[in-house]
């Protein structure tokens, strides 16, 4: 799916190529990525939705390389992050990367910050790390971040223990620590299923305006088609594994292609229908990822397959600019005369 | 209220914080269920649902209000008949595979509330743990099988089982859908909703996503920071919501259509801010510190004592009630609420 949403000539910020990752357990092969391909421009945002288990966190946080101090892990294709290969640079350089040009927000944010260090000093010391500031520079930038992401009386909570602050100001601080040294991309990683919705709505409003203010690029991984909705220009569902769809956000509303696509926007209750309407699971489970899956990893449970689906891995059909979906049928579909606008609506 | 199923007047709950200081966790409550009704209770996490919930079962003590349940005035009964009343109001919570008996198999805790209080001989017990499975869509290989070998939704599903076994008159579910996948919440939901509409029982349904609330609510009750700020039929609520903060939570409800950004700035606008302490709560009006509506008088001196809003009574007590002092002069908000389809 490379080439969505890119500029011809420009290089995009950011370009996923071809991503696998698995993991070696006692268990078998985990394939937690296969063949992820995207691509990202400066000030753009993509949401990564899907079932739990489907890839998102795996694949965002092998961008930054960052994988658990035990795991045996095998990645292959490229990450390129202004035309250098991620995945090629040293443990030195990629520290660099990480908090600096790319910053993070991990998908378990009240545990992510240190108990028994205060709050501001959590925030200054990936300053001074990143950008080289002296103890005071980085102090009174601290402040005003803090300040702008919405601590109220930012200088005097500077120096309070995490535990004094509510769920929503914990996660404002894992934001300013994310965007203190103005990131070119963000990775967020269910930034707000934590949090209540009035909360949640501060807190994606600030991501936005962030990313207004500073040009910076976002990827919002959840599960949650509302946030995507508030937040993302494009959108890249994952099954597991694997792309499925990938295309811009009114499209995944007005006409989704792929099968799952549907099938998961018809799961959730939503305002758009009436109350009590009943909703229409997807039957069957995803596939074990330790196994290998010949087709597309849907057919199982999809109710349009034909006999090539369990055969042949569908590759990625291009349906127009930036929209992308990875069905053998997704041609036909596109030309339905019927394309419902409201997919979840249908009969 | 006569022949309410649940009915709940003016209730107070007081804890202890770690410090042994005194707050109240739910301020002069009042609610009714009638008969096979479903009341959804919204509010941001702390605000008090599951206190609530658990005290109208007087799991919890309270200190003051009168609750009445299945007909009887909980403050009359002695430890023996509160046992027998509450087999009658189960409970399902969040967390299916933790309040589950791992050692168990499933035939035997869907049975064990009919064991524990003698309801059945053994072999009727088994016939009626086949039928709830049954009714709750377990296929019947699973009866041997442990907690542990179920999935996720087959979990919540044997809570649910367990909670029908004993022909409840109230089921309280507390939050039954949080901790699930988006295919397997479908699920649940979907057969809640059938429950609903099958047997005679009410339910109160606590959660904190408006879309499932909605999805399965005859009548909804919002609180904030201990206190009941509004309640009405469903659609009501949803289509003229009157108190400020429920404005801003049903603006919060992020739809899945375009408008993003305009919704998120409503939020900020009519829910500004963080939720205060229960330890130090504002006076007068609880909503006060966030509201954009408050004045200094009444609102930060005066508690707002619920009232109907006036034409919206369709029925004995079917109203519509809110507990702001500026209810009637508030705009309605354009949180672009279509009419669902
Ligand atoms: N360190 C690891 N070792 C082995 N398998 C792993 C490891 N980390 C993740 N996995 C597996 O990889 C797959 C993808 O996991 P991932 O965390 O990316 O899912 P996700 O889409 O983020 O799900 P969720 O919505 O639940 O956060 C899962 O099957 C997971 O069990
Ligand atoms: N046993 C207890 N002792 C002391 N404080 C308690 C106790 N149980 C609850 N609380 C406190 O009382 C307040 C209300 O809690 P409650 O669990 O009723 O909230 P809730 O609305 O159910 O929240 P959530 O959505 O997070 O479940 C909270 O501040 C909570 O910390
Ligand atoms: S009583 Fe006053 S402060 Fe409370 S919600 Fe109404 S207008 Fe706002
Ligand atoms: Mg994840
Ligand atoms: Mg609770």
């Amino acid at each position: 799916m490379t080439g969505a949403g890119t500029e011809a000539g420009a290089p995009p910020l950011l370009e996923v190529e071809d991503l696998s990752v698995s993991f070696n357990t006692r268990r078998g092969v985990v394939r937690a990525v296969d063949g992820l391909s995207y691509t990202l421009d400066r000030g753009e945002a993509l949401g990564i939705v899907g079932e739990s288990g489907s890839g998102k966190t795996v694949g965002s946080l092998s961008i930054l390389r960052l994988f658990g101090l035990f795991d045996d892990v095998t990645v292959t294709g490229a990450v390129r992050f202004e035309g250098r290969d991620l995945l090629r640079l040293s443990e030195t350089e990629m520290s660099r990367v990480r908090g600096g040009q790319i910053g993070m927000i991990f998908q378990d944010p009240l545990t992510s910050l240190n108990p028994v260090m205060p709050v501001g000093e959590q925030v200054a010391e990936s300053l001074r790390f990143h950008t080289g500031a002296s103890r005071d520079a980085a102090r009174r930038r601290t402040v005003e971040l803090l300040d702008r992401v919405g601590i109220p009386d930012a200088a005097n909570r500077y120096h309070e223990l995490p535990h004094s602050f509510s769920g929503g100001m914990r996660q404002r601080v894992m934001v300013a620590i994310a965007v203190a040294c103005e990131p070119k991309l963000l990775i967020a990683d269910e930034p707000t299923t934590a949090l209540d919705v009035t909360v949640q709505a501060q807190i994606l409003l600030l991501l936005d305006e962030l990313r207004r203010e500073m040009g910076m690029a976002l990827i919002v991984i959840t599960h949650d088609f509302g946030v995507v909705a508030a937040t993302a220009d494009r959108v890249l569902v994952m099954y597991a594994a694997q792309p499925m769809e990938h295309c811009p956000t009114d499209h995944l509303f007005q006409r989704a292609n792929h099968p799952y696509t549907e099938g998961l926007l018809r799961l959730v209750p939503r305002f758009e229908h009436r109350a009590h309407k009943r909703l229409r699971p997807i039957e069957g489970q995803p596939p074990a990822l330790t196994e290998p899956i010949a087709g597309c990893p849907f057919e199982p449970r999809c109710t349009h397959a034909v006999d090539r689906c369990a055969a042949e891995r569908p590759p990625p059909v291009r349906l127009g600019p930036s929209h992308h979906s990875a069905c053998w049928l997704a041609e036909e579909r596109a030309r339905r005369e019927t394309a419902p606008d409201k997919p979840w609506e249908q009969p | 209220m006569t022949g309410e199923v649940l009915s709940v007047r003016d209730l107070v709950v007081r804890y202890r914080s770690h410090d042994g200081q005194p707050f109240t966790a739910v301020n002069g409550v009042s609610l009714d269920i009638g008969p096979g009704e479903t009341f959804g209770l919204v509010g941001e996490t702390g605000c008090g649902k599951s206190t609530l919930a658990r005290a109208a079962l007087k799991l919890t003590p309270f200190q003051s209000g009168q609750v009445r349940l299945l007909g009887r005035d909980l403050a009359e009964l002695d430890g023996r008949e509160l046992r027998k009343l509450r087999r009658r109001c189960p409970m399902i919570f969040q967390d299916p595979r933790g309040s589950l008996d791992p050692r168990m198999n499933v035939g035997r805790i869907i049975g064990e509330p009919l064991r524990v209080h003698d309801l059945a001989g053994r072999r009727d017990r088994e016939a009626k743990v086949r039928e709830m499975m049954e009714l709750v869509g377990l296929p019947d290989e699973l009866f041997d099988r442990r907690p542990v070998q179920l999935s996720g939704g087959q979990q919540q599903r044997v809570g649910i089982a367990r909670a029908l076994i004993t022909e409840p008159g109230l089921v309280v579910c507390d939050e039954p859908v949080s901790a699930l996948d988006v295919s397997i919440r479908a699920q649940i939901l979907n057969l809640l909703a059938d429950l609903r509409d099958r047997l005679e029982v009410a339910f109160l349904f606590i959660a904190h996503d408006l879309a499932v609330v909605r999805h399965l609510s005859d009548r909804v009750g919002v609180m904030y920071l201990g206190r009941m700020v509004e309640e009405a039929p469903v659609e009501d609520l949803f289509a003229h919501p009157r108190h400020p903060y429920t404005q801003g939570l049903v603006a919060a409800i992020l739809h899945a259509d375009t408008g993003g950004h305009e919704r998120l700035q409503l939020v900020e606008r009519l829910a500004a801010g963080e939720i205060p302490s229960l330890l130090d709560p504002p006076a007068g009006c609880a909503y006060q510190t966030r509201c954009p509506y408050a004045t200094d008088d009444p609102c930060r001196i005066v508690v707002p004592a619920a009232e109907v809003v006036a034409g919206a009574a369709d029925g004995e007590d079917r109203s519509h009630r809110v507990a702001c002092h500026h209810w009637a002069e508030i705009p309605a908000p354009a949180t672009t609420l279509e009419p669902g389809r």
